[in-house]
């Protein structure tokens, strides 16, 4: 039964003995990795809802550094990559995912806010562009 | 015609004995490769998420409809489900059926919870206006939720067939694999999750 894990009982053979700590160890490895995993998400949660007189910008950077932490925690506690129980190359593609997301997530916002940095308030002026009706020949 | 059976060296027969262990490693394997794609997916809905997030279009903003004590309890619902799919693996180690049901089935249990949860903000927030035909902002908003909603669904669909079959056939080798690689997608829909809380929930509100 599942409990005889948490209480100590006997071992008949060593194997057994060894199964349960290393159970025991793989419990206490999930549970640390919620712990965190909670207290990290409630902290956020508190620091953006309470009011408290810290500058916009520092609490977005917290909140993003937390859930990056949180997603490290969560690879490591939960998924063990990079325990060294895993394949290594497992590891090795998440890093390169990463790097490709990074590229797509960052490069995008990168795109977009250059984009929006462009648009200059009111109409282009009449000259700049061509008439209408050069346009609408091809169509 | 009789087989030219080579001798194999020691140091061979190791490592045919090492690869027969890790048995169900390719699937596994498969399955990191389709989450790590996965994750490019949900990056490009981020991206186009964070670049809409401004354009309410007139109607209703963020911080007028979104709920966020109740993202908080979506959040810590996923974030239990997820240490609750662990205990299940724990207990799939250990060859024990009786928890490795009861510690899925609370999983699955806490996931349509989660799942429910959220239908009914979205149809609170369509009632209220934000809805993805109205805006761009609600269209980056439901784009992303909705696709991580889809992949918890799906994810449940998953664990109740993978929850009955355990009953019927006990653990196996398959099913062990099976179990493995379920975990595995249900660890990383908590991980996106966690993302999606803090960025699409939690920044408006600062």
């Amino acid at each position: 039964m599942k409990f005889s894990i948490i209480r100590n009982t006997n071992f008949p053979t060593p194997a057994q003995k060894e199964d349960y700590v290393n159970d025991r160890r793989e419990i206490i490895t999930y549970t640390i990795g919620f712990v965190l995993s909670i207290f990290l998400t409630v902290l956020a949660y508190l620091l953006v809802v309470l009011d408290l007189s810290i500058s916009d910008g520092w609490v977005m950077g917290t909140i993003l550094w937390f859930a990056v932490v949180q997603l490290f925690i969560q690879i490591y506690y939960f998924l063990h990559l990079g325990s060294g129980e895993r394949p290594r190359f497992n590891l090795l593609i998440f890093v390169l995912t990463i790097i490709i997301l990074v590229i797509i997530v960052g490069g995008s916002l990168w795109i977009m806010w250059d984009l929006a940095d462009r648009m200059m308030p009111g109409p282009p002026p009449p000259d700049s562009l061509p008439p209408f009706s050069e346009m609408m020949k091809d169509m | 015609m009789k087989k030219n059976r080579q001798k194999i060296s020691p140091e061979t027969r190791e490592v045919f004995e090492e690869a027969r262990l890790q048995e169900g490693s390719k699937e596994f394997f498969g399955l990191w490769v389709y989450i790590l794609s996965d994750s490019l997916l949900f990056a490009s809905l981020f991206a186009t998420y964070a670049v809409l997030s401004g354009n309410f279009f007139g109607g209703p903003t963020a911080v007028e409809v979104y709920n966020l004590p109740m993202a908080l309890l979506s959040t810590l619902l996923l974030l239990t489900s997820s240490f609750t799919s662990g205990l299940a693996t724990v207990a799939l180690h250990r060859k024990n059926k009786t928890y490795t049901l009861v510690w899925l089935i609370v999983t699955v249990a806490l996931g349509i919870v989660f799942v429910s949860l959220e239908i009914s903000e979205f149809y609170e927030l369509i009632h209220e206006g934000f809805a993805p035909w109205n805006s761009g902002a609600a269209s980056g908003f439901f784009g992303l939720v909705a696709t991580h909603g889809l992949h918890v669904t799906v994810g449940s669909i998953w664990m109740i067939t993978s929850i009955v079959l355990l009953a019927k056939r006990g653990i196996t080798k398959h099913m062990t694999s099976n179990l493995l690689r379920l975990s595995l997608f249900w660890h990383f829909l908590d991980i996106i999750w966690i993302f999606i809380f803090t960025i699409v929930y939690l920044i408006p509100f600062i």
